[in-house]
């Protein structure tokens, strides 16, 4: 297994080089790449193999499955946005090769073990990052700047806890040992950053949305650098003991960021912005179900560490894909409508794309039988569980957690059927795109539906990732019940035996019976068109997006910057959020502190400089007597 | 609440016999004049020919009291298109193409508790999608014309149109009938009609 | 405020003027004196609101629209529940009536027919216009009987407003009492004068039809007895009141009729003595809060006021014998402003050989139309019934005149 290592590095290394000299066959070598390593890393899940390293040139590289696991959701994530890109792609050479250097950062960031290569990727992807977010003309100059210093923020945090992991364990790889869990958590916190989670979110995504990111470049960030985070916090953990303390504090984090980014999207009315939110809820939901886990491990309830992680596992994936699709979506809309004004998208005939943007859409708003949908009942089973441990500390955690949650997870609805309904409509007559473009998006949801309905499958195989964080499979996770087979069933474990039970699969054959009975009695649906009556003039206004989520942006008037509601602003900027407002008020409290200390302290008077030159003549003095 | 209710029952029964009995009030002056004696008389509307006064262009000014007497008929429509699906129940769009206020507020009149239409199983809609007919007050403004054939296209077959007040029915002496625009079915003459004779009219248009 | 300006008529290409609140002097004025001539219908549609609005969440109301009894369309501006900004567009059923070149009793029954539900004072207000031209004013009693048909047009014409308020607060028992009171004094006014809306009484020089006052007053005074007392009962309902109070203020000095009153500024036209209102105890109600509970109040009060003035010519007048007087040749123009029930209406009037050569109306519903656009604004979307109902507006009275 580990010798396919080097190969695997080599084959996406190849899609760089071509892209100097072609975008297309660049594309074409990426999607060969990310289809063989689907392959492989499926193959090596199923075979259950025994985790391996592999020394090349002194650094560690290992494949064991969770390495395989993120390996295959980001391979999948890649195949369909490099196939897409071939029709979308009119950037320069440049774009191009960044996008396929950021891959081969993430691939490297997932198969490394050791401190430095993992370093000097993470700072890859931030790199390539800038240049895909700043490369295109025009672009402004601020955004793509406040990526990098925040990209610089995430690895300098991350470089300092491995510097002291190193320091601690003297071994330049990753090793198991007991340690700091400040330094940790700082840690933790710079991969976060990268995340993009409340309150980094305009940092990260306002960047990328409102920069000059490319689509297939936006798709990297939100569906694959979030997930590369993720992979890392989890391999973090996995071999740095974290603490129930660190377990709740990500818990809390998820909790705020889900709410949060769940409330901003539903009321953001900017094409990529609105996705971007979504990804910070869902990196939300996730960091949940991972703090969860460790604060179970921490209290000894390993099955339900194990069915958190499984949770996570099953959110990753789900996630993964169906962000794909929906930002592919995204970048169909701008291409064929040329705005990224959602109240100005007017529509598409393309039934393909439509159903597409349908499936990820469902997926990513929480529903069973998507995968996002069972990756979201793990998640709010877990905080139901975790409400009935026996630390009352915990138990309330749990149980804000869980009200969060559920309360982004209800208004994420509003959010995704909102994006999808105005931005997918169809209409008649209405310009489309490739058809190029548009399939991947249907396979991208198509594949959402069936990392639900296959749910079970996915825990099992996630049983080869938990055994090595809690020593627990994940066979102990499904069960079955009446009509449903062994094993089809994934049950929850609550304190005394099985909490709660669901099986997307059956969930599907009910909704799919009553669809086929309706269809069967109703026929197809008759639609009649008239002409609106508007008090007998023409038709002032059309209900659009911005109205469809005015109810919560007055209801929830104060999460909401004082400005926004004016109506002087463009109304998608009330996507700026208030956590941004304070970030721009703070750097422009630190500007004017650090003019005044230097209009203070540096006014060109002689005299004072004099008086500096003594005062550090003096301490260096004072430091050399002592 | 008490006090309502009492108040109510105090007041007894204020409800018009009319249409089966007689009206009770009617203003002399919104009725069809008829001639009563020799006398020389200027019609300012050109409503006066051969002796007798053409209800649809007469504004119940009473210049022509020198020969004239008001004819104290209330039952002066003109039916031209009735329909007996409307009997049960009859749904009225009002569109005022410009009038002088006066129309609006006698067909208003048709909901108080004195004329009280309902009882007759006619009520006023807000949106021409529900009405069965538009009741159409005020000469035709340039503006409106726009908005009236909107509104009767909105309207769901089958559908009455009735012209009300001297302005609608033949644009008295301020402008325009709405005949350009809209062949009305039910004329309802007088300046303004009486209660009485709106009611008349929305009785006999569903007689059909 | 006494040389601001009030209307502004264009004569050719020449513009004149009213200025203040009680001159029916013409002067020249300019068109820099018009841009700052805030109270307008005209300047409405002009009229620099304070910023540039998005075109999000604008809707119309109307023109057709089953809560407008006429036909105005609202450009409305709303976040959601509140209105941002309200621009009424009266425009629509702009009749365009041709009053030049028409003969002086022709326009006279036009002038009636510019607004039917202020046919009284409109009718008055031309004769006083037209005598003033020919120097034959009319006798006391028809100058009383002049009154007093104002005055019952405006009894009539408050009991409506207050009942269209009651309607939008849906208190449906008082709404229905005072409509059948409305048609009581309707009733009543047909079986004196004629005609339920006055319509052909008064003519040049006197009434076209004899006038036989007895027992008017009484009746008069028993249904504004009535009135009186579902008033008090409408006040004495919380959920009534808590509509009316604070909603759209409007205490602008140029504002007209109850509006104005209501807030607290004492102007009325009947206090210049068109008519000899001095001889039958006129008073000026007011009321010092300018919102809609402040107008209704002063609707009430003038109710009464106008009923026992009512009574007072009752008295003094028995019978009004049957007139008319268009033997005079003379020619000139001549400016009147009269009372409505809305509010102070300006007329400007010209004739010439019989015919009208240059005719102009400044109504109430002008001159206030501004002020509810601003009083509405920043009020919720629920309060607009109440805001529109309680400046008494009739869009009849805001066309053009050709």
């Amino acid at each position: 297994m580990a010798e396919l290592i080097e190969p695997l590095l080599l084959l996406f290394a190849i899609p760089p080089i071509v892209s100097v000299v072609s975008k297309k066959w660049s594309y074409a070598a990426s999607i060969a790449a990310t289809a063989i390593t689907s392959v492989l890393a499926l193959y090596s899940l199923l075979a259950n193999q025994a985790p391996e390293t592999v020394s090349v040139g002194g650094i560690l590289f290992g494949l064991d499955p969770l390495s395989l696991y993120f390996l295959l959701a980001g391979s999948m994530s890649w195949l369909f946005t490099s196939t897409y890109s071939i029709a979308y792609d009119r950037y320069s050479n440049a774009v191009t090769a960044s996008y396929h250097a950021a891959i081969l950062s993430i691939v490297t960031v997932i198969l490394t073990r050791s401190y430095l290569p993992f370093l000097i990727a993470w700072e890859g992807m931030s790199v390539s990052g800038y240049f895909l977010i700043s490369y295109k003309k025009g672009t402004e100059k601020v955004p793509p700047f406040v990526f990098l210093v925040f990209g610089e923020v995430s690895s300098l945090l991350v470089l300092l806890m491995f510097t002291y992991f190193y320091a601690a364990s003297g071994n330049p790889n990753f090793s198991p040992d007991a340690y700091n869990q400040v330094i940790l958590f700082v840690g933790l916190v710079g991969f976060l950053v990268k995340l993009g989670i409340t309150p980094f979110q305009m940092t990260e995504w306002l960047p990328i949305a409102h920069g000059g990111a490319p689509v297939n470049g936006s798709v990297l960030f939100s569906a694959t650098m979030t997930m590369a985070a993720l992979y890392s916090i989890i391999r973090v953990v996995s071999f740095a003991h974290a603490s129930y303390i660190i377990g709740g504090l990500l818990m809390t984090i998820g909790a705020f960021s889900l709410l949060f980014a769940a409330i901003y999207a539903a009321s953001s009315e900017h094409v990529k912005m609105l996705p971007a939110y979504s990804t910070i809820e869902n990196s939300g939901a996730m960091l949940i179900l991972i703090g969860t886990a460790l604060v179970s491990m921490d209290y000894g309830d390993m099955l339900l560490a194990t069915f958190a992680l499984a949770g996570a596992m099953v959110y990753v994936f789900a996630h993964t894909v169906a962000k794909t699709g929906l930002f592919l979506f995204a970048g169909y809309i701008e291409s064929t409508e040329g705005t990224l004004d959602l109240t100005k998208v007017s529509g598409t005939s393309s039934r393909i794309f439509s159903t597409g943007g349908l499936l990820n859409a469902l997926s990513l708003s929480g529903l069973l039988p998507f995968g996002g949908g069972l990756g979201e009942w793990m998640m709010l089973e877990t905080l139901f569980v975790m409400v009935t441990f026996s630390s009352p500390a915990i138990s309330v955690l749990a149980t804000f957690t869980g009200v969060m949650a559920a309360l982004g997870a209800g208004i994420t609805l509003v959010a995704m059927t909102k994006f999808f309904g105005f931005g997918g409509r169809l209409k008649k007559g209405a310009r489309n795109g490739r058809r190029t473009m548009a399939i991947p998006i249907l396979v991208a949801g198509a594949l959402s539906l069936l990392i639900g309905l296959g749910g079970f499958f996915i825990i099992q195989v996630a049983g080869g990732i938990t055994a090595g964080l809690t020593g627990l499979g994940t066979g102990g996770l499904l069960t079955g019940l009446y009509v449903v087979p062994k094993g089809l069933l994934i049950a929850s474990p609550g304190q005394n035996g099985t909490f709660g039970v669901v099986s997307p699969a059956v969930v599907f054959l009910i909704l799919t019976a009553f669809l086929a009975l309706t269809y069967a009695i109703f026929g197809r649906i008759k639609i009649r068109y008239v002409p609106v009556w508007d008090n007998g003039v023409d038709k002032t206004r059309e209900p659009d997006s911005f109205a469809y989520a005015n109810a919560l942006r007055l209801t929830l008037k104060r999460v909401y910057p004082a400005g926004s509601q004016s109506p002087e602003l463009e109304h998608f900027s009330a996507s700026y959020d208030i956590f941004w407002e304070g970030l721009i008020k703070l750097s422009h409290g630190f500007e004017k502190a650090s003019r005044r200390f230097a209009l203070a302290f540096m006014n060109s008077d002689l005299r004072r400089y004099m008086l500096y030159l003594l005062i550090a003549f003096l301490g260096v003095l004072v430091y050399i007597a002592l | 609440m008490k006090n309502w209710a009492v108040r109510g029952l105090s007041r007894r029964r204020m409800t018009t016999a009319f249409p089966r009995g007689e009206p009770e009030s009617v203003a002399p002056w919104s009725t069809i004049p008829v001639k009563v004696r020799e006398g020389t008389v200027l019609c300012p509307a050109d409503a006066i020919h051969d002796n007798s006064v053409i209800a649809e262009k007469c504004i119940s000014c009473g210049r022509c009291s020198d020969a004239f007497a008001p004819g104290g008929n209330v039952r002066t429509v003109l039916v031209r298109r009735a329909d007996g699906v409307f009997r049960k129940s009859f749904n009225i769009f009002i569109i005022d193409t410009g009038s002088c206020g006066a129309c609006n507020l006698e067909v208003k009149a048709l909901t108080n508790p004195i004329y009280d239409m309902h009882r007759l199983g006619i009520f006023f809609t807000s949106t021409p999608r529900h009405a069965d007919a538009l009741l159409v007050v005020g000469v035709m403004s340039e503006n409106m014309k726009e908005p009236l054939k909107k509104a009767y296209e909105a309207m769901p077959y089958p559908k009455l149109v009735f012209a009300v007040g001297a302005c609608a029915v033949s644009g008295g002496i301020l402008g325009k009938s709405i005949e350009e625009t809209l062949n009305a079915d039910v004329i309802v003459p007088g300046c303004p009609p009486s209660p009485f004779t709106i009611l008349d009219a929305l009785l006999k248009s569903r007689e059909g | 405020m006494d040389d601001s300006l009030s209307a502004v008529f264009r004569i050719g290409d020449e513009l004149l003027c009213v200025k203040g609140h009680q001159s029916t002097s013409l002067q020249p004025c300019t068109i820099t004196e018009l841009d700052s001539y805030e109270n307008s219908i005209a300047l409405l549609g002009q009229h620099d609101f304070p910023r540039e609005l998005p075109e999000k969440f604008n809707f119309n109301l109307g023109p057709v629209a089953g809560g407008l009894l006429e036909s105005v369309k609202m450009n409305v501006y709303t976040d959601g529940e509140r209105i941002v900004e309200i621009r009424p567009d009266p425009s629509f059923k702009n009749r365009n009536i041709h009053m030049r070149k028409s003969g002086i009793d022709e326009a006279l029954l036009k002038m009636e027919r510019v607004n039917g539900v202020y046919a009284a004072s409109f009718g008055t207000a031309f004769c006083l216009a037209v005598e003033e031209i020919q120097q034959s004013p009319a006798d006391y009693d028809t100058q009383l009987t002049r009154i007093l048909i104002s005055e019952l047009e405006r009894i009539t014409n408050h009991i409506h407003v207050i009942a269209k308020l009651s309607e939008g607060a849906s208190q449906n028992v008082a709404t229905q009492h005072l409509f059948s009171l409305e048609e009581r004094v309707r009733r009543i006014i047909s079986e004196y004068f004629g005609h339920r809306f006055f319509y052909g009484l008064n003519s040049i020089g006197g009434l076209e039809r004899e006038v036989n006052t007895n027992g008017l007053g009484g009746r008069i005074s028993s249904v504004v007895d009535e009135f009186n007392s579902i008033w008090d009962a409408l006040a004495s309902s919380r959920l009534f009141l808590d509509r009316l109070q604070t909603t759209c203020f409007a205490k602008k000095e140029w504002t007209v009729g109850p509006v104005v009153r209501a807030a607290d500024f004492k102007y009325d036209a009947r206090l210049s003595g068109y008519l000899p209102y001095a001889d039958i105890g006129f008073e000026v109600a007011s009321d010092d809060t300018g919102d809609v509970l402040s107008r209704a109040l002063v609707r009430q009060h003038e109710v009464e006021i106008s009923s026992r003035m009512i009574e007072e010519i009752c008295r003094k007048v028995r019978k009004v014998g049957k007139k008319r007087d268009l033997s005079s040749d003379k020619n000139g123009w001549s400016v009147k402003r009269v009372e409505t029930p809305g509010g102070d209406m300006i007329l400007f009037l010209g004739i010439s050989g019989g015919f009208v050569t240059d005719f102009g109306i400044r109504s109430a519903s002008m001159a206030n139309i501004l002020a509810f656009a601003k009083g509405a604004t920043s009020g919720i979307l629920t309060d607009f019934t109440f805001a529109w109902e309680s400046f008494g507006f009739w869009i009849s009275e805001m066309g053009d005149y050709i």
